[in-house]
């Protein structure tokens, strides 16, 4: 039940705790009792299903009247002994799994009806940045039915935030999206807590989707919580059950240093290593994080010239787990970052795999992916 | 048409119109109420608001004339015989009328639309008259041209509690009835046809909008 270790976070923003809570909902054949403190910045939750993901959320959004316990957020308490705030009170944008628009009303419509119900006014020139930068002004006129799903996502984020909410709580919301228009959201989203300093709740299915945007992270198993920290941390603990996912995740960040405009490949610096990752031309010196998949980490003693593979790194081998028959998985820490790669067990045998072992892993440029 | 045929029609559009608004009304919020609690005892009061569906009306209007007579509950009593009394007997009659589609178009609102409006933060009385209403136009519609219909043709109850005082009680289907006990069967015709083409024209846009909105 090793949680994080807090020293060798990554990612997470040094910030005060924003959201502070616990919260115990009883069903039939299911209790939840979660207790947690989250700062700011894109916390995911995951956990299997059924793990009281969605319960949480709901708990947190003021929509489980039957919800005990306590919430304060942003030092205002919403919910204490014998008090709660029911949803409409509650100023936080929340956002399912499907859009939820409103048939009955166009777009603006839609817009509007959040709109009109900030506690306090949203000055037009925010709104005018919020309008921008989901590129909302095209689509004002249409009804919701005519709208694709990448685009009722974006005006359902829109009706979220035009409160002036700045807690934003998430289930899913990629459900039923394509991959490139989930990609085309999730970064998207990432932005739009930069720039409005947004404070997320993201309840993620998939490892891969909570790794584009997350900052931390919360281990939810039976409506307990079973680890809470930076997201990189829990993602690559060989304890937890995120690291044995059959599509496992690590994460690097670095530093946009350049562009091989005809490779069409971003040049970023992780540590004193050079990653290259193709995609379309970043902004120098701004951060990235780069998404590794456990199956795309190759390992070796030296570093290897020849063949396709673009990218070394030196790495330092944190930990080994068995993960089935004939499989290892090995945590490894790299400069900027943790890795897992998936290997044989042969494999690991072969080039003697220990703790403290270092090592070149070998990553393939088109595997990973950037945000 | 005799002038005693034309205050009939008046006198029973006009009880259609009160009771419909009242049914309305009442009908709303006890719909709603139906369609979202999880109360066991809910069932006993659906089964209640079912009961004029299969009740003989004279079996209504012989309570409702106990009730309403001189002398009967305090408060209701010499409503009978009284335009006031009719329209309290149709909106009992013609309650599940209007209950049962308001109840199923309120079902049929998404509850994630629901919860978009309250996390959008509009209060349960916005969601209803922003949200609920509007989606369940059709069921309104539903709801309200069949307690419309319903209760124009109210016979029964009405010869209970109303019996036949012109200007007062004497609905149409009141006057038909003695136009074809005194054997007038040309203006018993006028009556009949009124009520038939009227009842029918009533129900066909509920219908064609239910049509409609099947994907």
């Amino acid at each position: 039940m090793a949680a994080a270790d807090p020293q060798l976070c990554l990612g997470a923003p040094a910030g005060s705790v924003n959201l502070e809570f616990r919260q115990q909902l009883r069903r039939p054949g299911f209790e939840l009792d979660v207790e947690a403190a989250l700062a700011p910045g894109v916390t995911a939750l995951l956990g299997p299903s059924g793990s009281g993901k969605t319960s949480l959320l709901r708990c947190l959004a003021g929509l489980e009247p039957r919800v005990s316990g306590r919430l304060r957020c942003a030092g205002q308490c919403w919910q204490d002994a014998g008090f709660w705030w029911p949803a409409h009170r509650r100023l936080l944008g929340y956002l399912g799994q499907t859009p939820a628009l409103f048939p009955n009303l166009d777009v603006a419509g839609n817009l509007r009806f959040a709109r009109r119900r900030a506690p306090v006014a949203l000055s037009e020139g925010r709104a005018a940045q919020l309008y921008a930068a989901l590129q909302l002004e095209p689509l004002l006129a249409r009804p919701v039915a005519a709208l694709s799903g990448g685009e009722a996502r974006r005006v359902a984020l829109g009706r979220a935030l035009l409160r002036g909410a700045t807690l934003l709580l998430l289930d899913e919301p990629c459900a039923g999206l394509d991959d490139a228009s989930q990609r085309r959201f999730l970064s998207l989203l990432k932005s739009m807590v930069r720039r409005f300093e947004l404070q997320v709740i993201y309840v993620a299915h998939n490892l891969a989707e909570a790794a584009m945007v997350a900052d931390q992270a919360c281990l939810l198993d039976a409506g307990r919580l079973r680890a809470q920290g930076a997201f990189d941390a829990l993602a690559t603990d060989l304890e937890l059950p995120l690291a044995h996912a059959t599509q496992p995740v690590g994460r690097l960040q670095g530093e946009v240093c350049g562009y091989r405009e005809q490779d069409q490949l971003v040049e970023l610096a992780v540590g004193d290593a050079r990653l290259l990752v193709p995609d379309e031309r970043r902004t120098l010196g701004s951060t990235a994080t780069v998404v590794v998949p456990g199956a795309a980490v190759m390992l070796a003693h030296e570093p290897q010239a020849q063949g396709s593979v673009l990218n070394v790194l030196p790495v330092r081998v944190a930990g080994l787990a068995e993960a089935g028959p004939g499989r290892m998985l090995v945590r490894l820490r790299a400069q900027g970052g943790w890795l897992l790669a998936q290997i044989t067990r042969y494999s690991a045998q072969r080039l003697g795999l220990v703790p403290g072992a270092a090592l070149y892993a070998h990553i393939k440029a088109v595997a990973i992916s950037e945000n | 048409m005799a002038d005693a045929d034309l205050q009939a029609l008046w006198l029973t559009l006009k009880l259609a119109a009160v009771s419909t608004l009242l049914l309305l009304a009442l009908g709303g919020p006890l719909a709603w109420w139906l369609a979202r609690t999880r109360a066991r005892w809910a069932s006993l009061i659906e089964s209640l608001v079912a009961l004029p569906l299969v009740l003989p009306p004279t079996v209504l209007g012989f309570y409702l004339l106990l009730m309403l007579r001189p002398g009967g509950w305090p408060g209701l009593d010499g409503l009978a015989f009284s335009f006031g009394g009719l329209v309290l007997g149709s909106v009992i009659y013609s309650l599940p009328f209007a209950v049962q589609p308001l109840r199923q178009a309120f079902a049929a609102v998404p509850q994630e639309l629901l919860d978009a409006g309250a996390t959008a933060g509009a209060g349960p009385l916005a969601r209803f008259f922003e949200l609920v209403i509007p989606l369940s136009r059709p069921g309104i519609v539903s709801a309200a041209s069949l307690a419309f219909a319903h209760t124009l043709g109210e016979f029964g109850v009405v010869l209970m509690i109303g019996g036949s005082i012109p200007g007062e009680t004497r609905v149409l289907s009141i006057a038909l009835f003695e136009h074809a006990e005194a054997l007038d069967f040309v203006a018993a015709h006028q009556l009949a046809a009124i009520l038939l083409i009227g009842s029918w024209l009533l129900l066909i846009p509920s219908y064609a909008w239910a049509r409609r909105q099947v994907p």
